[in-house]
């Protein structure tokens, strides 16, 4: 009796030492994944803020272009508008008896559209935004930098969103695993006490120590199919 | 029985250092978890913060190119007005000849050019919302950048609370590796020494219960956006104030309000402080004490930068706190040593500490890193400064005596070293110069009269006596004028021309009317001072005026520097004018032939001008004309009134003199409106009377 009490004390101590053992495995795994997803959180955000900077710079260069576009607008908007003001003034003189006025502005009128015209050749005239009129009344300068972001995408990467979104996603796995390590301790904590336990109480260290490894394992199971199924 | 009890008491304690081991270990992994979230917290805020700050950088650049395109559109609308102002101006002087046509046809000119800078001025917001204010514009537009500024340093502040604690759980960490190590070492001893290790072990791990405990609950500081608001709305008028030179307290109520919100938001307890410092000493007003106070808390809650430290030693030393200022000026130097101003308070504190050693040493770093740093027009500005500082320091410590004066001259004789020869050049100097004396006039022999240390503001020119000897002909010299610790007027000389020894004298004129204020002369020969003197303008109801020398019309005229002048000379009218541009003051000169050379010729022209004016405005009328001194001739004087195309009442006057030896007749024109008449008539007088005939 005694030597078969002996022999399956032993066969337990030889199940939960292995159990120990498996446990203890999965756990140096689940911490090394957890750190790996913790730096890809990093590495993602990090190329993120790189992507920020690149838009920065291109839309730096954009606005400098705007900047420029605008300048030649105005010139060619106050000149356009000076051409029609001074020709009001030109009939006013001229009706009033003055003709070397008129004269006068009529040549000044002359150089004003010419102005004008000289400006509109430095606007990136694809961008003017006309009235119902068809006059010219600004700039579209949202579409002026988009199509310039569209043109450095080909080269650079400006889109930082799907790099933050990476972020938030490593770093919920990073601290899921993290979490996941923790109870992976408690199912230790309790086979350890399954393992020094020299009662019936040792069999329900070990229950719970099964137990919780095995939930453990479902619930990588389920996230890992949620994850696949592209639900979560 | 002891000897069964023995095996049985080590089972026990060995079960039991094991179950202790198994709770360990799952506390390490908790503190794990713990300091994974913190670490990822902390990297998340860091980077968070990066992308905050390359869009503050972006729109500030997008700002500072739509004020640079707000300027241009206003450079045009002032240039269409001045156009307007223009053909005005010469409508008026063409009037004056009686030439009503032309006029009329000038008159439809400044009419075009008002209406296009009107068109111009709905055009950008610089001048349809903001009244031509860059500097608020500028702010206003700078709103968006501040606010993402501001974001990157909450952040970034909130990163490194994480940090901390993610660092405080690594020192946890740390300690629970020690306790596992004491408690398997308790394992394998059988003294009772294993009790005392598992006993260690199990203290340790409860300490560290605590400590994370205490890391757990520390709070991270949150700023509302609420708060954000508010700190750049203080931030702004703070900003405003200072391009202003005024002092910042019109941002304290945007500042509490913010602290109201967060009361440990550090950049507003630092802004608070900034805007509660003066910055001269005599003039102190604002509440240094509470200043210094939020200060001090900015730094508790970790704003360790040279701003901080260097604001606060400066409210130490106002505060008269001497040794703090040294203190904290220091620490602020360490951090940016090449930060000239924090240098120049070195010097400065150490003066007021009774240091002169150590003050000749920090002035020395000062000045050198003022030249190393600076352009030119600020490295005069950090000499101007240092030297008002140390005169306010002399005034405010009696007990200092004359410890100060070296190195007020010192500062004094750098500047007047670079000015002269480009670079710092000690040279000895065996000229001597005697004390200045101020004057009103000067007589044949080259001595000043009418002596003087004030002058009333009527005053145009004032004359300073010069005595010296051992002056060589070659040495080069500069007098430099300072008012109210400002740059005035400086000459540099190559030679000298006066002699060996004498007397001699150097004036400061202004024929628009000295600026009311306390003038320091100072006169160096090869970079040294050699004497210095102080005279004063007294202030009156002038504004600082400035003059204009018209070669096409041959008068010179004064008008308030706030005024723009037009002056034209064509084959139809010679004119010049100063004009008020935010009211209808106008003050003008025109200058015609003389066909008689008698008074004849002035009422003639008078009666031109007004007959244009009775034919083209309403509600005109005009009194007698009386004889009147005009350019120290005698002349004569006709007032009238009208009613503008605007419909306000305009009072005005007509003088005019004939100048016998040209031939020429001088007619000036002075107009307000009738409700500003009074107010303007003493300084049109003034105008009169300094008005000068030059050919």
């Amino acid at each position: 009796m005694s030597e078969t009490t002996g022999k399956k004390s032993e066969r337990f101590s030889t199940v939960v030492t292995v159990l120990i053992a498996v446990v203890s495995t999965v756990i140096a795994l689940v911490a090394s994944q957890a750190a790996v997803a913790s730096g890809d959180a990093t590495e993602a955000q990090h190329n993120g803020v790189l992507a920020k900077i690149n838009l920065e710079r291109v839309d730096g260069g954009s606005w400098t272009q705007i900047a420029r576009n605008r300048r030649a607008f105005n010139d060619y908007r106050v000149n356009r508008d000076l051409y029609s003001l001074t020709f009001d003034y030109i009939t006013q003189a001229e009706a009033e008896g003055s003709s070397p006025l008129g004269t006068r502005l009529r040549l000044e009128a002359a150089g004003q559209l010419e102005e004008s015209n000289g400006a509109y050749r430095f606007i990136d005239s694809g961008y003017l935004i006309a009235d119902e009129a068809g006059e010219y009344v600004g700039l579209d300068e949202p579409n002026f930098i988009n199509d310039k972001r569209q043109t450095a995408a080909i080269y650079q990467d400006i889109d930082y969103d799907d790099n933050f979104a990476d972020a938030n996603r490593f770093r919920t796995e990073g601290l899921y695993l993290g979490a996941t390590l923790f109870v992976w301790f408690l199912s230790l904590m309790f086979l350890t006490w399954a393992e020094i336990t020299k009662s019936a109480l040792r069999w329900v260290w070990l229950a719970a120590g099964v137990l919780i490894a095995l939930g453990l394992v479902a619930a990588y199971v389920v996230s890992g199919m949620i994850s696949a199924l592209g639900l979560g | 029985m002891s000897a069964e009890t023995e095996p049985e008491r080590r089972d026990l304690f060995k079960n039991s250092v094991i179950v202790m081991l198994t709770l360990v270990s799952v506390f390490a992994a908790l503190v794990t978890f713990l300091q994974n979230y913190a670490s990822l917290s902390s990297s998340d805020l860091a980077q968070r913060s990066s992308f905050s700050a390359v869009d503050a950088t972006g729109l500030y650049f997008r700002s500072g190119l739509t004020a640079a395109q707000g300027t241009d559109v206003l450079q045009r609308y002032q240039e269409f007005v001045q156009r307007s102002v223009r053909a005005d101006t010469k409508a008026r002087a063409l009037r004056m000849g009686g030439e009503a046509a032309l006029a009329a046809e000038y008159d439809l000119e400044a009419d075009r050019w008002r209406q296009a800078a009107d068109r111009v001025a709905t055009s950008d917001p610089l001048l349809a919302e903001f009244g031509q204010d860059l500097a608020w514009y500028n702010e206003e537009l700078s709103r968006d950048a501040y606010r993402e500024e501001e974001k990157e340093h909450t952040l970034l502040e909130q990163s490194r609370v994480w940090s901390s604690k993610a660092n405080g759980y690594v020192a946890v960490l740390s300690s629970l590796s020690v306790a596992l190590f004491l408690a398997g070492l308790s394992l394998t001893l059988s003294s009772r020494l294993r009790y005392l290790l598992a006993l260690s072990a199990l203290g340790l791990t409860l300490a560290c219960g605590a400590w994370v405990l205490a890391i757990l609950f520390s709070p991270v500081p949150v700023v509302p956006d609420e708060a954000i608001e508010r700190f750049v709305e203080g931030r702004i008028q703070y900003t405003l104030a200072t391009s202003r030179g005024e002092d910042g307290s019109g941002s304290l109520d945007a500042f509490d309000a913010a602290l109201e919100l967060a009361p440990n938001y550090g950049r507003a307890l630092f802004y608070r402080s900034l805007a509660n410092t003066d910055s001269t000493l005599l003039a102190k007003h604002l509440d240094t004490q509470q200043a210094i106070d939020d200060a001090r808390r900015a730094i508790e809650l970790g704003n360790h930068t040279s701003p901080v430290y260097g604001n606060l030693g400066w409210l130490y030393y106002l505060n008269g706190q001497y040794r703090s200022a040294l203190e904290h000026t220091e620490r602020a130097l360490e951090m940016s040593g090449d930060d000239c101003y924090l240098a120049f308070n070195h010097g400065l504190i150490r003066l007021a500490l009774s240091q002169p050693e150590a003050a000749r040493d920090a002035y020395t770093v000062a000045i050198d890193c003022a030249q190393r740093e600076s352009s030119d027009a600020v490295f005069n500005y950090y000499m101007d400064v240092g030297v008002t500082d140390l005169v306010e320091l002399a005034a405010a410590r009696p007990d200092l005596g004359d410890t100060l004066n070296p190195a007020i001259e010192r500062l004094k004789e750098a500047l007047a070293q670079v000015r002269l020869y480009g670079m710092l050049q000690d040279a000895e100097v065996e000229a001597k110069f005697g004390s200045i004396s101020f004057g009103g006039a000067v007589d044949s022999g080259d001595i000043v009269q009418d002596l003087a240390s004030e002058f009333p503001q009527s005053a145009t020119i004032v004359y300073a006596q010069l005595t010296f000897e051992n002056v060589k002909p070659e040495s080069r010299w500069l007098t430099r004028w300072v008012l109210d610790g400002e740059e005035y007027l400086s000459r540099a000389y190559d030679s000298w021309i006066y002699g060996e020894s004498g007397t001699t004298w150097i004036s400061l004129y202004n024929y628009g009317g000295l600026t009311s204020g306390t003038y320091t002369l100072d006169v160096f020969v090869e970079g040294q001072l050699v004497t210095s003197g102080q005279v004063t303008v007294l202030p009156g109801d002038l504004p600082p005026m400035t003059y204009f020398s018209s070669t096409g019309v041959g008068v010179t005229i004064s008008y308030p520097t706030t005024w723009n002048v037009t002056d034209l000379a064509d084959n139809e009218v010679s004119v010049v004018a100063a004009r008020n541009p935010a009211s209808a003051d106008f003050f003008g000169v025109t200058a015609w032939v003389a066909s008689t050379g008698t008074d004849e010729d002035v009422f003639q022209l008078f009666d031109l001008y007004l007959d244009a004016l009775e034919q083209d405005r309403e509600g005109f009328s005009a009194e007698a004309r009386e004889a009147f001194t005009l350019a120290e001739r005698d002349g004569w004087l006709n007032y009238y009134e009208y009613t503008n195309a605007s419909g306000e009442l305009i009072q005005g006057a007509l003088s005019g003199v004939v100048d016998a030896d040209s031939l020429l007749t001088y007619i000036v024109v002075i107009e307000a409106r009738d409700a500003e008449w009074d107010e303007q008539v003493e300084m049109f007088n003034v105008m009169l009377e300094r008005m000068t005939i030059d050919q």
